[in-house]
């Protein structure tokens, strides 16, 4: 059943999202619609193909930061603060059930949205320019010009994200029980971390771990690691965090 | 299966600076209806979250209709039904909500007893919860903990914030319906005069320490308040007075057990004793509050025949 509480909470959320996203939408079509009578960007299937790619990604990887804050505060951290903790935690369940049942419902949640996105986008982007990946050689891993465009990294390193973002706002919430404070929590250590870097780049050389997931995915900088350990690095992070929030309910007096 | 619904053996909550709950041994027995009274900050709400799982006691250990805290804990939770000093619920849910939340997560929940209590309490089940009054919110609390077919309630503070007639039909539900067919109930108060209506034991807690667990009856019996008139009478709380008031000659005693005997020593010393007069729960809980000697489980005193000695 906290499956169901759980949408319920969370509903006017994803409603809301799927609205905006619905006149974003209408308003790329248009501006595509504007660029193809302007500039017959239409000409070369492969730059139009990049752009849909591009824009796609750039909204599910938007939709992955907003929607993990959004979604990682809807939480046992958040019953603490409406004061039905109390309520909550006298179901004869155990504490780290509400935790993972909460987690598992909310990355439902946050992949359906992004596969959404990802249709919607790419639907609207066909529909106003004509299915364009027919005639691209390779619609999957491309390059065009220095740019190589690798699909399926790119949906992992969205996936991670989302996960990552969700994970420690869920985390920070339960721990500070408090939505608000999850948030402002959560937003700060995501800036720390990259001003950390930043910092450490430039005085030491030293790089951390990018965060900048769509953009390093592939590239092998970051501390002079491979890809997939960058990866692999951030997806045991992102795991973590329940865990992390389970252990702090679990010893957490109400 | 145990006498008691409760036990408590040496429990403690222990915050920095503070200690909530200070060794408490607690005797709730099954079928009986035990008002819990306190002043605000005595250590009720720490021992009741502990009894509940929420909070860990920092030593000592409970028992639970036989079961063991925390190895127990949802079997303790499946059976035990609790109405929490805030009253809160999910608030965009409306009772009917709250009742499929519920349900899955009580194996012995009743459909049929929500509607029954439902309709005894006039709760508007399709309105959202806060959207209801807070007598209808303390109803409807008092509902899900009802229908889930506890065999034991731990109530805090329920009638706290109500107005008589919501809190007669409460009380009313409480004793008729649920233990009139033997269940117990757990309830801390401050309201002396509800808790002398209802219940049939009586703990007093304060400054996290038990000052007295007994039956009513026994209270009411035992209880008395003697005045007396003399020169060096005794000016200290001893043995079983509890209390003593000096004002010239005259002192007023509350003893425990055996009054008379009580008086006739007195008398012996040469006293003229005015009045013995029996006490009401309220008049014991202001005279206990004010001595803070913490006294054994069951034992409401002295033995009679530490009057003498003590006097």
């Amino acid at each position: 059943m906290y499956f169901w509480k759980y949408w319920r909470d969370t509903r006017r959320g994803v409603f809301v999202y799927l609205g905006v996203l619905i006149w974003i939408v209408l308003f790329w079509m248009y501006a595509i619609y504007r660029a193809n009578r302007l500039h017959n960007i239409g000409g070369d299937p492969l730059i139009l193909w990049a752009m849909m790619v591009g824009v796609t990604f750039s909204f599910v990887y938007m939709c992955a930061i907003v929607m993990g804050l959004i979604l990682g505060t809807s939480n046992v951290g958040s019953d603490f603060a409406k004061g039905t903790a109390e309520f909550l935690l006298t179901r004869s369940r155990s504490r780290r059930y509400f935790v993972w049942t909460g987690w598992l419902t909310g990355m439902a949640e946050l992949l359906s949205l992004m596969i959404v996105t990802g249709f919607i986008v790419v639907g609207a982007t066909a529909f106003a320019t004509g299915p364009v990946w027919r005639r691209v050689p390779s619609p999957i891993r491309f390059q065009v010009d220095q740019d190589f465009i690798d699909i399926p990294k790119m949906v992992l390193a969205a996936v991670l994200m989302a996960a990552l973002v969700f994970g420690l706002t869920y985390f920070m919430s339960v721990l500070l029980k408090s939505r608000q404070r999850g948030v402002i929590a959560s937003l700060g250590i995501l800036t720390a971390y990259q001003a950390v870097n930043v910092i450490l780049k430039d005085w030491a050389r030293i790089s951390l771990p990018s965060l900048d997931l769509m953009e390093r995915a592939y590239a092998s900088e970051t501390w002079h690691l491979s890809p997939q350990v960058v990866m692999l690095f951030w997806a045991v992070l992102a795991l973590a965090f329940p865990f992390a929030a389970q252990v702090a309910l679990d010893r957490k007096d109400i | 299966m145990t006498e008691y619904a409760i036990t408590t053996a040496q429990l403690a909550k222990i915050y920095p600076g503070v200690r909530a709950v200070d060794g408490l041994d607690l005797r709730v027995p099954r079928g009986s209806i035990y008002g819990f009274l306190g002043r605000n900050g005595a250590g009720k709400t720490t021992t009741i979250r502990m009894l509940m799982c929420l909070a860990s006691p920092t030593h000592g250990s409970a028992s639970i209709l036989g079961l063991q805290w925390p190895a127990d804990r949802l079997a303790i939770l499946q059976r035990v039904g609790y109405l929490s000093e805030k009253k809160l619920l999910f608030e965009a849910m409306t009772g009917r909500d709250l009742m499929r939340f519920n349900r899955p997560y009580f194996p012995r929940w009743s459909d049929e007893a929500a509607k029954r209590y439902a309709e005894r309490l006039e709760i508007p089940m399709d309105r959202a919860f806060r959207k209801l009054s807070q007598g209808n919110r303390t109803k409807l609390c008092l509902l899900l903990a009802l229908a889930q077919g506890a065999e034991l309630l731990i109530l805090d503070e329920p009638t706290s914030g109500l107005d008589p007639v919501v809190m007669d039909q409460l009380l009313k539900v409480l004793i008729e319906d649920y233990a009139g067919e033997g269940r117990t109930i757990f309830l801390s108060s401050h309201n002396l005069a509800e808790v002398e209506k209802v219940a049939d034991w009586v703990g007093i807690i304060h400054q996290g320490k038990l000052l007295l667990e007994a039956p009513l009856e026994e209270i009411r019996a035992d209880f008395r308040r003697v005045a007396a008139s003399g020169n060096n009478l005794p000016a200290q709380p001893k043995a079983q007075i509890f209390s003593v008031a000096s004002s010239g000659s005259f002192t007023e005693y509350f003893v425990r057990n055996d009054a008379e005997r009580f008086a006739a020593g007195l008398r012996a010393q040469g006293a003229a004793v005015l009045e013995t007069s029996p006490l009401n729960l309220e008049q014991v809980f202001l005279q206990l509050v004010k001595k803070e000697e913490p006294c054994i489980s069951g034992n409401i005193g002295a033995t009679p025949a530490a009057v003498s000695s003590s006097i």
